[in-house]
């Protein structure tokens, strides 16, 4: 009785429920990832804004999207505060004129004393190889950070892990922020080889 | 396997019962309801507490995960289990509403040749030794992913549409199984209502043709998409019709005496806008 | 080609009602049943104890083309290529198939290709015959999932891809039980040719082996004249779903109680 009733005053949406799980399933398709690995990857994609600041990872969203050209990643993830383990060397990491090209994203750079207070939800996307990309040298922070190591890509990880002293104090807010298209079939697996890549920083360095 | 045997499994176990049953569920012709058959008849096994393992055999085109609703759950798939990536209880995936239910998924993203049917066989054997049911879907067609589906069986449920092409397909897979084999069989989405206005076939017309014993009939219901679209099987609502016609298969397959299945009754105009209410 | 990924969805009678609306509109049609071991596109089409040579005899070089082609009696200018029931799949390559329809499409205007369900050797060898693709599917999801992957598969090949969304049922899409034509479409993102609601008719005809367009009073019939005439690049509007009212709402409810 009181389901009949239920169905005709209330529209019960299962197809609702049935698009949801079909874009998810088909995404796993895709990318041929399973779907705890794209769990895993959200996790270490948080993990690392986490170094830099205070963030709800309840509250945060990694999200794709099929686009015409394939498929797009994007997070939304709001930030609290920036950390108390604020260091020095922390930067910005800008995405390549390729990348930005493809998916132009509007900047958002601020000092970390302003922007960590009023950030309701910052839009956060990644390439899948998350430090592999070469960063571009369009900032004049970005020229100074030119080490001796060489590989550019990888001092945003290194001085979050290993605190460089050599590294210039260029306060600005610490998201990396590049939004990229690629083709849903040939997605790199995103976790191992950020994984692989922290870890080869840490025993370099150690 | 320590605990105790229920008293249902007597029927279809030996005493020793050292093995259980691998049955694979197949139709010739696809969209029939194997699938949702398979999702179902294991849901109603385990719910009566018989352990149950479900082979999504769909290389390619897996789909029983979805039917099931643990689409999400899946982290290795059975060619990862048969190439030796991953353990067997790795890849096997616990249901969320029974204990006892467990999911092989099918790989999504390889050919249906990629299975060597050897190692199937061992598969269904090495999960025969720790289930009560091994319920095998079997993809659509009669070619490589159908051999494997079977491969490993010792019996074989045949779901089949009252549709004529249903009909000739499941015949032609019934020629296609091991001569010794007795195959079962279940015919889905029946429509009384059509049945009787002459537009569809009868479960006698069905029988005449087929001649193969009849497990169960499973009247066809909109319930059926919309338990699709969430991921649960009907076989668990206690309110639904299909899901009492599954309820009752699995009570036959565990040796219960249950009344031969005929199509439900229709009841008048009257009936059943009360009984709706 | 018409093909789906999965099973059941309607493959074989939308190529039997789309090659009988495209022969009523005057076109010379040659329809493949490419499902070899489990042919039924005879069984729809109502000729099946008029086949005397197969699909696979004509590729052996045991008979002429034309002695397998079938005349429908009903249509003039369709015939039929009925596929071998005794054989496996494998018993025809990807070149002979490529072959025969390139025989086929000199002598008419379209040739229709019915797939196997599924994505192995009997898909492979329909696809490598085609120059485009139909997909027909339904509103559900392991159909849209299994379509997906055949979407993968063709634009692999290159293939135009167009959609057929089969039995769709207005009331239940209303009442939020089933996926929208929009939302079907949105996920294959692929051009839509033609909706077509479930109907008991559908059932009734194949029975027979009847096809649909036969009838004129029949609303079906209607459905697939017109998705004849957007193939052949006429642009004809979607009718919109008729809107719901509060006793079709009652009705849709009293039927989903009653099953």
């Amino acid at each position: 009785m009181f389901g009949f009733l239920a169905r005709l005053f209330y529209r019960s949406s299962s197809s609702e429920t049935a698009r949801k799980r079909l874009k998810f399933v088909l995404l796993s398709d895709h990318l041929a990832l399973a779907p705890d690995v794209i769990d895993a990857m959200r996790a270490e994609l948080l993990a690392v804004i986490a170094r830099y600041c205070d963030i709800d990872p309840s509250c945060a969203e990694v999200g794709f999207e099929h686009r015409e050209q394939g498929i797009e990643m994007h997070a939304t993830v709001p930030i609290r505060a920036l950390t108390g383990r604020q260091r020095p060397d922390l930067k910005v990491v800008r995405p390549s004129a390729q990348l930005s090209q493809a998916a132009p994203v509007v900047a958002a750079e601020a000092p970390a004393s302003t922007v960590a207070s009023e950030l309701p939800g910052i839009e956060w996307g990644t390439q899948a190889p998350l430090l592999d990309e070469e960063p571009s040298d369009d900032g004049a922070e970005r020229k100074s950070d030119e080490t001796a190591t060489g590989e550019k890509s990888a001092e945003l990880e290194k001085s979050a892990v290993e605190g460089n002293a050599a590294e210039p104090a260029s306060k600005t807010l610490p998201v990396t922020r590049k939004k990229h298209q690629k083709s849903g079939r040939t997605y790199p697996a995103a976790p191992s080889s950020t994984r692989e890549h922290v870890n080869g920083e840490r025993s370099a360095q150690g | 396997m320590q605990e105790a045997q229920p008293a249902y499994a007597a029927a279809s176990a030996t005493v020793d019962r050292p093995l259980g049953r691998a049955i694979v569920i197949t139709s010739g012709k696809g969209g029939v309801g194997k699938t949702t058959t398979t999702a179902n008849i294991g849901a109603a096994l385990a719910a009566r507490g018989a352990s149950v393992a479900l082979i999504d055999a769909d290389v390619g085109l897996r789909n029983l995960d979805i039917v099931m609703g643990l689409e999400s759950r899946v982290r290795f798939h059975l060619l990862d289990v048969l190439e030796e990536k991953c353990s067997l209880d790795e890849a096997l995936v616990r249901d969320k509403r029974m204990e006892k239910l467990s999911l092989l998924a099918a790989a999504q993203t390889r050919e249906k040749e990629d299975v060597d049917g050897e190692q199937m066989r061992a598969l269904v054997e090495r999960l025969r030794e720790r289930f009560d049911y091994v319920l095998i879907d079997s993809p659509a067609g009669i070619e490589q992913g159908f051999r494997n589906a079977v491969i490993g069986a010792q019996h074989a449920i045949i779901v089949c549409t009252p549709e004529v092409s249903a009909v000739r397909d499941a015949d032609r897979v019934v020629g296609l199984l091991p001569t010794d084999w007795r195959p079962e069989l279940i015919i889905n989405r029946l429509r009384p209502a059509l049945v009787k206005k002459g537009k569809m076939l009868s479960i006698e017309d069905v029988d005449a043709i087929l001649r193969l014993p009849l497990l169960g009939v499973i009247p066809d219901a909109p319930e059926i998409i919309i338990a699709t679209n969430r991921g649960e099987p009907p076989a668990l609502d206690p309110n639904s019709p299909t899901g009492s016609a599954y309820r009752t298969i699995a009570a036959k397959m565990a040796g219960e005496d249950v009344p031969a299945p005929t199509a439900a009754p229709k009841r008048s105009f009257f009936a059943r806008l009360f009984g709706g209410l | 080609m018409v093909t789906s990924g999965k099973g059941g969805v309607g493959k074989t009678t939308t190529t039997a009602n789309l090659g009988a609306a495209l022969a009523v509109r005057g076109h010379r049609v040659v329809l493949i049943d490419a499902d070899i071991g489990l042919r039924n596109l005879d069984l729809v089409l109502g000729v099946e104890k008029r086949i005397v040579f197969d699909l696979v005899e004509v590729l052996e070089g045991r008979c002429q083309l034309r002695q397998a082609l079938i005349r429908d009696k009903r249509f003039e200018s369709l015939s039929i290529l009925p596929a071998a029931q005794t054989k496996e799949k494998e018993a025809v390559s990807e070149e002979q198939m490529r072959g025969l329809v390139d025989e086929l499409a000199e002598m008419c205007d379209y040739v229709l290709i019915d797939s196997p369900a599924g994505i192995e050797h009997g898909f492979r060898s329909a696809m490598a015959g085609a120059t485009e693709a139909i997909i027909v599917t339904m509103p559900e999801v392991s159909a849209i999932r299994d379509a997906d992957r055949v979407v993968g598969k063709l634009i692999e090949k290159d293939l135009p891809i167009r959609l057929i969304i089969n039995r769709v049922r207005p009331e239940m899409v209303r009442s939020g039980d089933m996926l929208s034509i929009e939302d079907v479409c949105e996920i294959l993102s692929g051009e839509l040719l033609g909706v077509i609601p479930d109907d008991e008719d559908v059932i009734d005809t194949t029975n027979r082996g009847e096809p649909l367009v036969l009838d004129p009073m029949n609303r079906l019939g209607a459905i697939f004249d017109k998705i004849a005439r957007r193939l052949e690049g006429e642009l004809i509007p979607f009718t919109v779903l008729e809107p719901p009212t509060i006793f079709g709402r009652f009705m849709d409810m009293w039927k989903a109680k009653a099953g």
